[in-house]
């Protein structure tokens, strides 16, 4: 066997161990993120329309911004009301579909107290940009 | 037909006649037509991204309405895809593939015509009616949107996708019947190889797209439910899209592999490393294009158990396309690499190939997925492939036949100005667009947060640097027709290197002199 052919070999041999092993812990943070092993404290419903958040507390009391408490295990139910949305916390690494039909369930525990930028990642129309609510963690 | 226009383009060339474009049916000139409409689309497509980035540089809305920004990102990634990176490859192949395997023409000349000239109507189609739902048009914002620049736009796709289906039968019917006997499966050019899986990829591939866009035509116009709740599910769109839109990425980079895979080994005088395993992971590509579609939709809400084999043939498709990566650099080690405006541009097609195909493994991984999915990750990841490696490609391509196309020469010097300006630019804006992405900013944003301003701003000033650079090639492209130094038979000694640019043609003209003469030794070129 040349020397590239051998170098060639290794390389394929090392990305499909490198490969597996990404594919393993993808697969247990995934099942972690998905099915946590804490009931939520809170269901929160968020309803996505073109092109506002609006958030309905188990009270009842509706706001356009999210607020939870540090802490706290929050159930989030994604409600669209026309097109599809995407709910997107760009510190939590938290993406999930609002997608019209279908309701879509997002599992967190936010634990720094803080202000964060939810974001509307699927295009929905000319005013996606505007899409923009605010996360309030106490 | 194709007897006469060859007797005749002694005295006027065929293009200098409007006669002459709209009739022919040879395989030159309808490869050429493709590949100066490819051109044409390639600067508007390019006009509208330097409109977009000329309002991104500054936050706030600066001269467009969001409504022209979402028409234009639309517009542009469609032009892009269908009326850039495909038919511009078809040209190549409508060009090389016959003499490469040594046939007179292509099998069915008049569709070949057929399918060039459906692509006009086509892009007008889509110009002309001006959606603004993204390129992936998703339901149900396709359904809902008003007008009937959708309704245009699905049509556009259906008569393109209908001119690419086409195309492919030729060039498949084309290979198996008109080879030279002695062009076989164990050394058909490699360019050959990957337009075949192409052609089979589009051929199972594009009809998907027309089923599900004769459905969403029907759910605008004749009030049915496919995509709309509670009777049909917009998620079927996406299945039906991303079955063909994925498979469409390897439609788009496949022949870039394949001409890269021909012309690499031709500029530094080295057969091609690893034949075989270029051809077979060629196939492999092809067959696993069909397996990855719900990559897109990680963040839809499936379930992560229906999700979980996608990302594992999602990591297995990047092996065949190391597999070529690597053999490319193979033929590189110990050649004595000729540094002209081709291989330059090889060269960085391979190093773009490297950022832009890591930067896309990263998206198998389901949880990091959910993080960049839909941000300017995406954006910069899948412009460093059509851009840095499958447009570099195209423009090493046109660098490397120009000679024999046109019998002249281009300018090295503007040819090196353009190399330096796409990869400096392209480095500039697509390595501020991951930046970006990792920062958090989604993409088809008309304005964005204070704190992404200084890359967008750097953004924008990359594609100006890439734009300048274009204009400058195409600039060099028209003046050397006219005025380039004379090319001759080889010019980049390719036949006196044992490796003949067009292996079929090659044999005919061995055939030929056996015929003539008393039958002598031939050369077996190296493959």
């Amino acid at each position: 066997m040349s020397r590239v052919k051998y170098v060639e070999w290794i390389t394929i041999i090392g990305a499909s161990i490198l490969f597996i092993y990404i594919a393993v812990a993808s697969w247990m943070i995934v099942s972690a993120i998905e099915s946590p092993d804490r009931e939520p404290d809170i269901v929160i419903e968020a309803y996505a329309r073109q092109f506002a958040w609006e958030f309905i507390y188990p009270d009842g009391t509706r706001s356009s911004q999210l607020r939870v408490k540090a802490g706290q295990t929050v159930e989030l139910r994604l409600i669209s009301q026309d097109v599809i949305h995407s709910f997107f916390i760009r510190d939590f690494g938290i993406k999930k579909d609002v997608v019209p039909g279908r309701i879509n369930k997002i599992i967190f525990t936010p634990t720094e107290p803080g202000e964060y930028v939810i974001q509307c990642a699927e295009f929905c129309g000319y005013g996606h940009y505007s899409m923009i609510a605010k996360l309030v963690v106490e | 037909m194709t007897v006469q226009v060859g007797a005749r383009r002694e005295e006027v060339p065929w293009y200098k006649s409007l006669r002459h474009i709209f009739t022919t049916t040879h395989h030159t000139h309808i490869g050429m037509l493709y590949i100066a409409f490819s051109f044409i689309f390639l600067l508007v497509g390019g006009a509208m991204a330097l409109l977009m980035r000329w309002e991104l540089a500054k936050a706030g809305a600066s001269f467009l309405e969001p409504s022209t920004y979402a028409s234009l990102f639309t517009v542009h990634g469609t032009l892009m895809i269908f009326f850039w990176a495909t038919p511009v490859f078809f040209g190549f192949a409508n060009y090389l593939l016959p003499k490469m395997i040594g046939a007179p023409d292509l099998y069915y000349p008049k569709l070949n015509a057929l399918s060039f000239w459906l692509l006009p109507v086509a892009a007008a189609l889509l110009l002309l009616g001006w959606p603004a739902i993204g390129w992936t048009g998703y339901a149900p914002l396709s359904v809902t949107e008003p007008g009937v620049g959708v309704d245009m736009w699905i049509l556009s796709l259906h008569i393109a996708g209908t001119s690419s289906i086409i195309g492919s039968l030729n060039f498949i019917v084309t290979t198996w019947r008109l080879r030279n006997p002695r062009v076989t499966w164990s050394n058909l050019p490699l360019f050959v190889w990957s337009m075949i899986v192409t052609a089979f990829i589009v051929i199972l591939a594009v009809p998907v797209l027309a089923f599900g866009l004769t459905l969403l035509l029907l759910d605008r116009n004749f009030g049915t439910n496919f995509y709309i709740t509670p009777e049909g599910d917009p998620i079927l769109w996406q299945h039906l899209f991303w079955f063909f839109g994925h498979p469409e990425v390897y439609i788009l980079v496949l022949p870039a592999f394949g001409l890269l895979s021909e012309i690499l080994p031709r500029l530094v005088k080295r057969p091609i490393y690893g034949y075989k395993m270029i051809a077979y992971s060629t196939i492999m590509i092809g067959v696993l294009s069909f397996g990855v579609w719900a990559h897109h939709m990680f963040t839809t809400g499936l379930s992560i158990r229906a999700l979980a084999p996608f990302m594992i043939i999602t990591m297995t498709i990047a092996i065949p396309t190391g597999i070529k990566v690597i053999n490319w650099e193979a033929t590189l080690v110990g050649a004595r690499i000729r540094y002209n405006t081709p291989t330059l541009f090889s060269l960085s097609a391979i190093a773009s190939m490297i950022v832009g195909g890591i930067t896309g493994v990263f998206h198998a991984g389901i949880p990091v997925d959910w993080q960049l999915q839909d941000t300017y990750w995406v954006v910069g990841h899948f412009h460093l492939v059509l851009f840095g490696v499958i447009s570099q490609v195209a423009f090493a391509g046109i660098y490397y036949y120009y000679p024999i196309f046109t019998k002249r020469m281009y300018s090295e010097t503007l040819g090196k100005v353009h190399f330096a300006t796409a990869n400096i630019g392209q480095y500039l804006l697509y390595g501020s667009m991951l930046a970006l992405g990792l920062m958090g900013m989604p993409r088809r944003y008309f304005d964005y947060l204070p704190e992404f301003q200084p890359l967008n701003t750097l953004a924008s000033f990359g594609a100006f640097v890439i734009g300048i650079g274009t204009l400058l090639f195409v600039i060099n492209l028209l003046v050397s027709w006219r005025l380039g130094p004379k090319a001759g038979e080889d010019p980049w000694e390719a036949e006196k290197t044992g490796q003949p640019d067009f292996l079929g043609e090659y044999y005919n003209k061995l055939d030929q002199m056996k015929k003539e003469e008393a039958p002598q030794q031939d050369v077996q070129p190296k493959q």
